[in-house]
């Protein structure tokens, strides 16, 4: 198998981006602003992660369908792939609005807080469903 | 196999540990106290996700104890935990000295910071190792 760039990657977007949902949950008990920042923070250098994360993705995709995987590979992988794009399209709606509104709502931040950590645990169950099975 | 715990919850020490190097980083070029709180909270958090971690490796270790999981395993196992408990103890040290000293010198926090994040990306290294023996 050749060397796989994506996994010590994909640290970065998983543990940084539901590291911000706690720090939101802190934010909407306490009201600090520094919970927000943080968080805001965490969601931006996730976003980072999750690019390189994308693209190293592919290198690696690349790479092990020219040395014919097969099949259940190209499926499992699509199926992640949804949902990890699904999460980047959450997390990049939420840092823009957070960046823009400094009033964001409760119920907004805990939308986006809510359905962002539901789709980037699921891409990272897959994730490792793709990693057991290859 | 069965079913390992550990690799899901290692995201996080791994991301929240080396995040808090770019945010000493940061705080040591440009003094905003956010960066400081910053980096105590993701070592703080990273100490408790490792704790985890820790405990699920044993439990996955035990339950591949089972099967024939060979020498290569156990060796590449032994030194991956050695570096990985050398990384808790520097940001052990270094999250106690933070917690009591608010002025710590920046030669402690870079030293630190190069530590620990040399530690952590090493036993991150032989941790993907041991998987491709697996």
């Amino acid at each position: 198998m050749p060397f796989l760039y994506h996994p010590p990657v994909v640290h970065f977007p998983i543990a940084l981006w539901l590291a911000s949902a706690l720090f939101d949950v802190l934010h909407l008990r306490s009201g600090d602003q520094f919970h927000r920042r943080a968080s805001q923070f965490l969601i931006g250098l996730g976003l980072l992660g999750a690019v390189i994360s994308v693209v190293l993705g592919f290198v690696d995709y690349r790479s092990l369908v020219a040395e014919g995987i097969g099949p259940a590979f190209v499926d499992r992988h699509r199926l992640h792939s949804w949902f990890a794009y699904g999460s980047i399209l959450v997390y990049l709606v939420s840092y823009i609005m957070r960046r823009r509104r400094a009033d964001l709502g409760r119920g907004a931040i805990a939308t986006f807080m809510v359905l962002g950590a539901v789709l980037i645990a699921a891409a990272g169950y897959l994730g490792d469903i793709v990693r057991r099975n290859m | 196999m069965p079913f390992l715990y550990h690799p899901f919850a290692v995201h996080f020490p791994i991301a929240l540990w080396l995040t808090s190097a770019l945010v000493d980083a940061i705080y040591l070029r440009r003094g905003d106290p956010f960066y400081a709180r910053a980096a105590r909270l993701l070592i703080g958090l990273g100490l408790l996700s490792a704790a985890i971690s820790i405990a699920l490796g044993f439990v996955d270790f035990r339950a591949l104890g089972g099967s024939d999981v060979g020498r290569a395993f156990v060796d590449l196992h032994r030194l991956h935990s050695r570096l990985a408990y050398a990384a808790v103890a520097v940001y052990l040290v270094s999250f106690v000295l933070r917690w009591r000293r608010a002025n710590l010198s920046r030669g402690i926090i870079g030293a630190l910071l190069v530590l620990g994040a040399g530690l952590i990306v090493s036993a991150t290294w032989f941790g993907s190792q041991i998987r491709k023996v697996m």
